[in-house]
């Protein structure tokens, strides 16, 4: 998985959502402060686990606050099946 | 529920299939409204009631309105995605708190298995019909929410000019939803005869399924909306 391919589509999906937000996204930034509520961040998981090919496991979904959160998540998620 | 009216065909096509029936009135009905919290913010704005039939009769499995494919499934794992806790043989009503009598859901982790499970079973559905998403003329899903809709069609490489929605309509109308939206896609002129059409749905239960059909040619005297 390529990280500035990842903050690219991060980036990309938070200029849909609520383009008032500064880009580039900062890793450290916390998900609601860009707009990305419980319901968006299941959007912006399928959207990058269809382009990345990987899955994040359910059970890492309360660990994912941050950016940068989601980037290591997705680091180290599996293939899809 | 959610699945309900897929659940239906799949056994109306099959009463049909062994000759037991010769032509079912398959309804889809729910009333969401007797069992939402009114002050539970993410389900009581999401659904609707509605209902909504279809005739079914044997024939042709190659003329238009054939219903082509069936295909169930269900996890009884996944039960406590979706309940109603109280009004069952282990929970009776009265001796359930108020809580306990409204319908719940989380939200998160029903997104998730919806987009899978429906994407899962409208691939083996196409498989087993000979199609693939190209071939589909029309993709209605049980009216869950726009995104899951979209995600899924994304996910199936289905355009969004293919994805039928009133949700933004009539809500989320549980087993109404497909035979609901598939009459308002008439009137609006999305699907017509010969549409080869792919429903999925995903539900309480767990439960999900998917179908593919052929539609058929309606006149005035078979179709009627309230």
């Amino acid at each position: 998985m390529d990280p500035e391919y990842v903050s690219e589509l991060i980036d990309e999906f938070v200029a849909d959502l609520a383009p008032d937000v500064r880009r580039p996204v900062p890793p450290t930034a916390a998900l609601k402060d860009v707009g990305i509520d419980s319901l968006s961040l299941m959007d912006l998981l399928s959207l990058l686990e269809r382009r990345t090919g990987v899955e994040i496991p359910d059970d890492a979904l309360p660990e994912i606050s941050t950016v940068q959160d989601l980037l290591d998540h997705l680091a180290a998620a599996r293939p899809r099946v | 529920m959610c699945s309900g009216f897929l659940y239906g065909l799949a056994v109306a096509d099959g009463l049909i299939g062994t000759g037991a029936a010769g032509r079912i009135l398959l309804i889809g009905a729910d009333t969401f409204s007797t069992i939402l919290n009114p002050g539970d913010r993410s389900t009581g704005a999401v659904f609707g009631d509605g209902a909504g039939a279809v005739v079914l009769r044997g024939g042709d499995p190659a003329e238009a309105g054939a219903v082509r494919h069936v295909e169930l499934g269900s996890d009884g794992g996944l039960a406590d995605l979706i309940t109603v806790r109280a009004g069952g043989s282990r929970l009776r009503r009265q001796d359930a708190s108020a809580a306990e009598a409204w319908f719940a859901m989380q939200g998160q982790a029903v997104y998730r298995h919806a987009v899978r499970r429906m994407t899962a079973s409208a691939r083996d559905v196409l498989d087993r019909t000979g199609w693939t998403p190209d071939d589909v003329d029309l993709f209605i899903a049980h009216q869950a929410n726009l995104r899951i809709l979209d995600t899924v069609a994304a996910e199936l490489g289905i355009g969004p000019d293919r994805v039928y929605a009133n949700v933004q309509d009539v809500g989320n109308t549980a087993a109404a939803s497909i035979p609901l939206a598939l009459a308002h896609a008439v009137t609006d002129k999305a699907l017509d005869e010969g549409h080869r059409v792919l429903l999925a749905a995903f539900g309480g239960g767990a439960t999900w399924g998917a179908a593919t059909l052929v539609w058929p040619r309606l006149t005035s005297d078979h179709f009627e909306q309230g």
